[in-house]
């Protein structure tokens, strides 16, 4: 027989969602929170200068309304933070790669090696710091298509890459 | 066709520099424009150095820049490579391979036809940035054309039998013309209007030292409803005809042919243009038409092919099908066969109708309507009528959607005033991702987002289990499939 098309059962396809994700590392979280330090840092003094330099805001009414909603976005911030680090998670299948992230909106990408364009390992000042390193896996489906898995030690980053290498010239 | 090879760098023709110069003219102007008409209107014979300005040294400008354009611009195609040099304080150098390069196009425009040049242009993967355009005499260009794809696609070639398609007769034109969206030629209208009245009244205002023009238009305003009625059935007769003759400049001599390496399509009267769609770098198609088009049985087709954003609004080509045949004969090459039936299909879920329209809708109106209604009056009760266009168009598209699949292919039929469809096969998908956001996953709703080379397909608020379904099916496909994308 030259040709064969058999019909395909959808449920005895292997699952993505059942893979065992391992969670990125702690250290990640680590590096969230120092931007978003750095990030509220900027924008609290901001703020003080806008209110020392605007008089509506010499009562201690208008102060206190102020800081309290600062406080609350900033505490918000970081809930959303910690719990969006909480759902990031990896897995490396035979042909291709998951990522899953977010919380309040949660995804799950998939790419597969075989449409994979290439890929780099890097690290920010904070990452490079603690040790730890990201991989980005660039298809050619545009920045939305792209991979980015952060929190990877750089063996691991770097031991990755080489196996999607492999794989894509595999396949 | 060796011996035509251009090994040596070269200039361009000579008489590229009125092509040049002649853009340059008209990008100065189009920036520049109510400036000059400011200077025109207060000159009143005195000596006026603004005026002398613009006489003098704006043309000398744009002829040295065409100049330095011109002379340091150099070009050679050899077997293997296009390579072009250019700039004068910042030298630039250009190598494009010969078998990277997707698509050639010639395009040609009124004022290049004056000066008997085309434009040779190559697309590249990657970025648009580093496309490349070259004016050539139109027979070597096009001999050029030949070469370069000859190179390029030097795998499977096989004798040019150019085999036409379609083309558009005149009746077809004006069918065309008067079923197009006249709502978007109004909206052009009336956009171009208002920052020709703003440019005119800065000026006017400037010149007179009083509001003439709102005025007057205030009075005519009062004058009378029937004035408005008439104007209101001007511009809808208006837009009729200036979307009419948009159609007829943007498709006259409208032509599609299939060869060798893809379709050829050839159209345009005042600039025109030739494109050539390879046939492996079509990731999906698409077609749409609207409700009067649909009674005539037109549409609108389009190849969404493989490449960054400018080089897929170059190659984004909308061509005109008058019948289901031509349609046909269009997929074949990515699809044999489209099914007439899909065993299984998905719709939205009624929460996306709601959903949308409380976040669209409901949410920004009354957030943008009470402080407007406290703070400035009464007509921001008008912004309360936006949920109910919000709804309905949300519904419309609800209605509409329709994400269906069989084991070679994915159907998807969108549209909120029209209707769109999509084919795409599996095989062309980079990634598949599920997203659901925290309402979605309360109610076991998710969206399917598909990201392929030539864009990024959504199936919005299906269920979980479906979705999952076909992030797995997708993913076998892709993966067990030798062929590339």
């Amino acid at each position: 027989m030259l040709f064969t098309n058999p019909e395909i059962d959808i449920s005895t396809l292997p699952k993505a969602e059942e893979t065992r994700l391992v969670p990125v590392d702690e250290r990640h979280y680590t590096v969230l929170v120092y931007n978003q330090v750095l990030y509220w840092i900027i924008f609290f003094v901001a703020t003080l200068v806008a209110m020392i330099l605007n008089r509506e805001f010499h009562s201690w009414m208008m102060t206190g309304i102020t800081l309290l909603v600062f406080a609350t976005l900033c505490f918000l911030h970081f809930r959303f933070t910690y719990l969006t680090f909480k759902n990031k998670a990896y897995a490396i299948r035979e042909h291709d790669i998951l990522y899953q992230t977010g919380w309040l909106r949660k995804s799950l990408h998939v790419c597969p090696y075989n449409r994979i364009q290439h890929c780099s390992v890097d690290a920010g000042v904070f990452e490079r710091n603690l040790g730890i390193s990201k991989l980005k896996i660039y298809t050619a489906g545009g920045d939305a298509s792209d991979i980015v898995i952060p929190g990877l030690t750089p063996e691991e980053a770097n031991s990755m890459r080489e196996l999607i290498i492999q794989k894509n010239q595999q396949e | 066709m060796s011996a035509s090879v251009l090994s040596e760098f070269r200039r361009q023709p000579f008489m590229a520099v009125g092509q040049i110069l002649f853009k340059t003219i008209i990008q100065l102007l189009k920036s520049i424009w109510p400036f000059i008409l400011l200077v025109l209107v207060r000159s009143d014979g005195e000596r006026d150095t603004a005026g002398e300005f613009i006489l003098i040294v704006l043309p000398a400008f744009a002829l040295s820049k065409a100049l330095v354009d011109y002379f340091f611009f150099k070009f050679r195609i050899t077997e293997e490579e296009v390579q072009v040099k250019t700039g004068f304080f910042s030298r630039k150098q250009i190598t494009l391979p010969l078998h990277k390069i997707q698509a050639v196009h010639i395009n040609q425009s009124w004022i290049q036809k004056i000066f008997n040049l085309s434009e040779l242009a190559f697309d590249t993967p990657g970025s648009g940035k580093a496309e490349v355009t070259i004016q050539l005499e139109k027979q070597q260009a096009e001999e050029l054309m030949a070469f370069v794809l000859q190179k390029s696609t030097a795998a499977e070639k096989t004798e040019n039998n150019d085999d036409l398609i379609a083309e558009l007769s005149f009746r077809d034109l004006l069918k065309l013309g008067l079923t197009s969206n006249h709502f978007e030629t109004l909206l052009i209208l009336i956009g171009l209007f208002l920052s020709f009245l703003n440019n005119i009244k800065d000026i006017v205002d400037d010149y007179f030292n009083e509001n003439l023009l709102e005025v007057s238009a205030n009075k005519l305003l009062e004058s009378s409803i029937l004035f408005i009625s008439m104007g209101v059935f001007a511009i809808l007769i208006l837009s009729v005809v200036v979307s009419l003759i948009r159609t007829i400049l943007a498709y006259i001599n409208f032509r599609i042919t299939k060869t060798a390496q893809g379709f050829n399509i050839s159209k345009g009267l005042i600039n025109s243009s030739q494109k050539l769609v390879p046939f492996e770098k079509v990731q999906f198609l698409s077609w749409k038409t609207n409700w009067l088009r649909k009674q005539i049985s037109m549409f609108l087709f389009e190849f969404h092919t493989i490449g960054g954003k400018e080089v897929k609004n170059k190659l984004k080509i909308k061509i005109p099908v008058t019948s289901e045949l031509i349609l046909q004969k269009l997929a074949t090459t990515y699809i044999p066969e489209i099914p007439e039936h899909f065993a299984s299909s998905l719709k939205v879920h009624p929460s996306y109708l709601f959903r949308n329209t409380l976040f669209f809708g409901i949410l920004p109106s009354v957030i943008l309507a009470i402080p407007l209604f406290i703070f400035a009056d009464e007509k921001a009760l008008l912004l309360l009528l936006l949920p109910f266009y919000v709804f309905l168009y949300f519904w419309l598209y609800s209605r509409k959607f329709l994400f269906s699949w069989t084991s070679n292919l994915i159907n998807i039929n969108t549209g909120v005033f029209g209707k769109r469809t999509v084919i795409l096969k599996w095989e062309k998908i980079q990634s598949v991702k599920i997203s659901q956001s925290l309402f979605q996953q309360r109610k076991s709703l998710a969206d399917l987002i598909v990201h392929t080379a030539g864009g990024t397909i959504t199936a919005p608020y299906i269920p979980l289990e479906a979705a999952r379904e076909l992030q797995n099916f997708a993913l076998y496909k892709v993966e067990s499939s030798g062929e590339g994308w």
